[in-house]
């Protein structure tokens, strides 16, 4: 038998990857947009917003033609693999058999949820529990379903179960299952398709909107494009969390392979994501501050705007410098390392960190600043009425001070040196700093301050995590490298505790506030373009980090284990890492205008129907 | 619905564009290749400094004094001249009789038996997968080492067996073996090879058993010395990896003629520059303004010119050359 096999003379490698690569979006869409309709029907049933109930219904119609898709992408996949790659099937096949036949299975129980789901929408209506239990079925399949796929591909990069001595499979499917990186890559896959599913739906939206004829149908469209943008934006906030906590997981799997992705051939990736997640946030901003024309009042915050633009054009150049251009190591024997003076401050991940964290606070800022432009006169933290409020405070509070005071604990409980102790009592004071200025909030929006409360924790925020820490950064790389890593964790801490508690203060003190109406549909037309660059965005960036993430394994098909021996087993160059990812990025617009298509057919006969 | 269809689809054109074109600068900034090299190595402290910044992965977490900028190891700028005294520490603390060289030895072999203070013990074991050094390549590396801060002597490098032992049988399962994907015939290979009327002809640079130009290096007994790999690389990328002695370059004359081929001697009388076709031009060095070491290779990449089939026979035909 033949390690390796070509379909008629074609590179199999890139064969296999321009599949893989649209089978997983879809299959990412087909897992986002469950999470995103559950969501968006149990809040209609909550809210009574019969609005909500349509827009998950609408959205579960396109699901129905997505999901025969990425069965059908799977199906080529898979035949691809066993026709391409039969040793490296072979050597999977063993070691993962009964998690197989579990795919297999979980897949038709996907499917049966699914259309469950979408046919019962209209009978269900009086019985919104059973929908949404069903609902919950088809996701809890979902999910599953992605992390046993994870498994294979995490198995790939960190296997798990395997004797080093003869590099024979020993272990069982479950050792297999849960190897190393399992868990990072699912909730980083998660989080990546739940942005994914909303940036897709945006899309959607921002394409019918584009060419609605009526107000009520613009209307309709344009909020469905905000509600999308929202969800992508809102998911994406902690993805780069999620991102970090997967690359320190690499780097602990293997030193080796978190350098090749840091400091190798792969670093450059990371500039080119950098400049796609920077024009991403550039493109939400950009669509926040459009969605103010809708808004009567918003008058009074845009003055705002141009100085955000400014902090968030700031940071992006931040993030671009790089850090060392010559990038082989025999480049750089030759001409020794010698760095500009502003890539030897800027380009390095102290200062990355930092203004990531800028920027993410800069964005929510706009976001906070969206969400109180059709707010007026408000009603005291004191006057109103109800508890609700309380126990939200408080139970966001309890959250973010066990988030920064535990974690102050833990680092000073570290095991390090002694030298390097000293600077970890530093980050962990930063750190109960922040505990005391999220209890000030709480006290201040008590006592009916609640927007002094908010400018405190950003203010505590930006100083700590950005400043400060941006700066404490470099004085711990050159005196204590092993205190790094705390500190990022640190910044990343101070941010979401800074975001849960604002977002919570602002429900609060806004709650009771005299609002005017948003016109829905207000809205220019160049700034669906917006929704669309979003997409497209994330769909460069999910091939991207496919590149990466696989490209990491370098020659070998299953990390250290199975080598790769096939004539491609070098690494494409970034440049055919872009036509590949067009190509996809094209096939795949095309099937999903496709699928649009069709389910807006199933649309025109049910508008027959009703007239 | 059609016009934003259009709009739309331009829109995304331009980005997709705009993606591409990024993906074309940033490959040419840093100067990727598609193909990983393999370092062509001696048992000398230059062979094993081609591994360090190279297969080995050395670089990504050491530096070389203000070489380099890995920092999740140690500078390993005086590492020898440090070796001394860290063998003293070894042997206080119960090993016997290590020397310097030794100590070098130890820390590739069994690095976790002393962990560097202020560092993590995470250095790899270099000899075992991934990275996976042959017994040679880790002493050509130690070479390298023992020339920071002390002088190279290859004979005090006495590999421990764990790391003489490797490529010798005992880690070969844990490795598929090269096996080419679709089996050629050797004897249509050697007839493509000598046909000098065809357009694969390598005979007209290269010699096997006596037959053949003297181009490019002799290859009568090229798969003894040279992997698949590297053969395969050899015809479709012959710049990746360029044969010592047969570096191409570029000499212009005061004269401002510009001659390239393969730089055959380069003394205090004169510089010998051979072409293609296997001239020898000769310039006295007085003439010469500027000698310039090209990365092309003089072979020419058949990856474009050679069909899937010829290649598997041509292929099939260099590996019996041992
Ligand atoms: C993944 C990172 C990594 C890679 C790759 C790596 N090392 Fe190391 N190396 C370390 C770390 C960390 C230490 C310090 C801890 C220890 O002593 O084990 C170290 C220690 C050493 C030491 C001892 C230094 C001293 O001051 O005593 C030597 C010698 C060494 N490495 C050589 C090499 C060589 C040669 C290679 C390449 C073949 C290499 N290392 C690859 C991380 C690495
Ligand atoms: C124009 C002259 C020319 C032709 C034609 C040519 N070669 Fe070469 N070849 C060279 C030169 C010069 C080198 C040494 C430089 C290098 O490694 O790239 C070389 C190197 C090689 C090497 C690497 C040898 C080593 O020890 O590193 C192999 C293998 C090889 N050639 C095979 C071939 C084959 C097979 C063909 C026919 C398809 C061919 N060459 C055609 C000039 C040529």
């Amino acid at each position: 038998m033949e390690a390796y096999n070509t379909f008629f003379g074609l590179d199999s490698r890139i064969v296999v990857w321009i599949i893989a690569q649209i089978h997983l979006l879809f299959a990412a869409f087909v897992l986002a947009v469950p999470v995103f309709a559950l969501s968006v029907e149990a809040i209609g049933v909550k809210s009574g917003d019969k609005r909500m109930d349509d827009l998950a219904h609408e959205l579960t119609k396109l699901l129905s033609s997505a999901f025969s898709m990425t069965a059908a992408t799977g199906g080529i996949l898979g035949f691809s693999l066993f026709c391409l790659y039969p040793e490296f099937m072979r050597y999977m096949t063993n070691v993962f058999n009964e998690g197989m036949f579990i795919y297999a299975l979980c897949f038709i129980g996907e499917g049966f949820c699914l259309y469950f789901y979408y046919y019962s929408w209209d009978r269900t209506q009086n019985n919104k529990a059973l929908h949404i239990g069903i609902g919950g079925l088809l996701n809890l399949f979902g999910v599953t379903l992605m992390m046993i796929g994870n498994s294979w591909t995490s198995f790939m990069m960190s296997p798990s179960g395997i004797d080093q001595e003869t590099g024979e499979f020993v272990g069982t499917v479950w050792e297999a299952t849960t190897n190393f990186l399992w868990q990072p890559l699912n909730i980083h896959r998660f989080i990546a398709n739940i942005v994914f599913g909303g940036f897709i739906v945006g899309a959607y939206a921002a394409v019918k909107f584009m060419g609605c004829k009526t107000k009520e149908e613009k209307a309709h469209y344009d909020w469905m494009g905000y509600i999308g943008n929202f969800v992508g934006i809102g998911a994406m906030i902690p993805l780069p969390f999620a991102g970090y906590f997967l690359g320190r997981e690499v780097y602990s799997a293997s030193p080796v392979m978190g350098n090749i992705m840091m400091g190798g051939r792969f670093s450059w990736t990371f500039i080119v994501q950098a400049i796609l997640i920077g024009i991403l946030f550039l493109g939400a901003n950009y669509y926040l501050w459009a969605g103010m024309e809708r808004i009567k009042g918003s008058e009074r915050y845009t003055k705002y705007i141009k100085y955000l633009n400014g902090i968030i054009v700031f940071c992006f150049a931040v993030w671009l410098t790089p850090h060392n251009l010559p990038l082989t190591g025999e480049e750089r024997s030759l001409i020794g390392e010698q760095y500009h003076i502003i890539s030897k401050y800027f380009g390095v991940m102290a200062a990355k960190n930092a203004v990531v964290n800028l920027m993410i606070l800069t964005t929510f800022f706009s976001f906070l600043l969206y969400r109180r432009s059709n707010k007026f006169k408000t009603v005291p933290f004191t006057q109103q009425q109800g508890s609700g409020k309380f126990i939200a405070l408080f139970v966001a509070l309890a959250f973010t001070l066990f988030m920064t005071v535990g974690y102050g604990f833990s680092i000073l409980g570290a095991h390090v040196d002694v030298e390097v102790k000293p600077y970890l009592s530093f980050i962990s004071i930063c750190l109960f700093i922040q505990a005391v200025a999220l209890i000030g909030a709480v006290v201040l929006t008590i006592s009916n301050k609640g927007l002094i409360g908010q400018w405190l924790l950003f203010a505590s925020t930006a100083i700590m995590a950005v400043l400060i820490m941006g700066i404490y950064g470099f004085v711990l790389m050159k005196n204590a490298n092993m205190a790094l890593r705390f500190l990022s964790v640190t910044q990343v801490a101070m941010v979401i505790t800074c975001l849960i508690m604002n977002a919570v203060i602002d429900a609060v003190y806004y709650s009771k506030a005299e609002t005017s109406e948003i016109e829905w549909g207000k809205m220019h037309y160049r700034s669906q373009f917006a929704l669309i660059l979003l997409c497209v965005l994330m769909v460069m960036t999910m091939g991207l980090m496919g590149y990466v993430r696989s490209g990491l394994r370098e020659n070998w098909h299953i990390y250290a284990v199975l080598k790769d021996t096939s004539p491609w087993s070098f690494t494409p160059t970034l440049f055919n890492m872009t036509w590949v990812v067009g190509l996809v990025m094209v096939i795949f617009f095309a099937l999903t205008s496709m699928v649009f298509w069709l389910s807006s057919l199933t649309g025109k006969k049910d508008e027959a129907e009703a007239h | 619905m059609q016009k934003s269809f259009w709009y739309m689809a331009l829109f995304i054109g331009i980005l997709l564009c705009g993606f591409i074109y990024l993906g074309s600068i940033i490959t040419k900034l840093s100067g990727e290749k598609g193909k990983t090299t393999e370092v062509a190595t001696g048992v000398t402290p230059e062979g094993g400094e081609s591994i360090f910044w190279g297969k080995g992965q050395c670089h990504t977490c050491h530096s070389i004094g203000s070489t380099g900028s890995g920092i999740r190891g140690p500078n390993l700028g005086d590492v020898a001249a440090r070796a001394v005294s860290r063998a003293e520490e070894r042997n206080a603390a119960g090993a016997s009789g290590m020397t310097a060289t030794g100590y070098l030895i130890e820390s590739i072999a069994q690095p976790n038996n002393y962990v560097v203070k202020g560092f993590k013990a995470e250095m790899p074991y270099v000899y075992k997968a991934p990275i996976a050094l042959s017994a040679d390549e880790v002493k050509a590396v130690i070479a390298y080492l023992q020339t920071q801060g002390s002088e190279f002597d290859i004979a005090q490098i006495v590999l421990p067996p764990e790391i003489a032992d490797t490529g010798k049988g005992g880690d070969e399962g844990a490795v598929a073996e090269w096996k080419p994907y679709v089996e050629g015939d050797a004897a249509v290979g050697e007839s493509l090879f000598f046909d000098l009327k065809g357009d694969i002809a390598c005979a007209k640079c290269h010699t096997v058993n006596g037959v053949g130009a003297k181009v490019g290096p002799d290859l009568s007994t090229v798969a003894a010395t040279r992997s698949a790999e590297y053969i395969i690389e050899s015809i479709l990328e012959p710049s990746v990896v360029i044969a010592s002695g047969f570096e191409p370059v570029k000499v212009k004359t005061k004269k401002g003629k510009i001659i390239t081929g393969i730089l055959k001697e380069d003394n205090d009388e004169h510089v010998l520059v051979m072409n293609s076709a296997g001239e020898v031009t000769e310039i006295p060095k007085g003439d010469v303004k500027k000698l310039k070491q090209l990365k092309m290779s003089v072979m020419p990449p058949f990856g474009n010119v050679i069909k899937m089939e010829d290649f598997h026979n041509l292929l099939a035909y260099l590996l019996t050359l041992k």
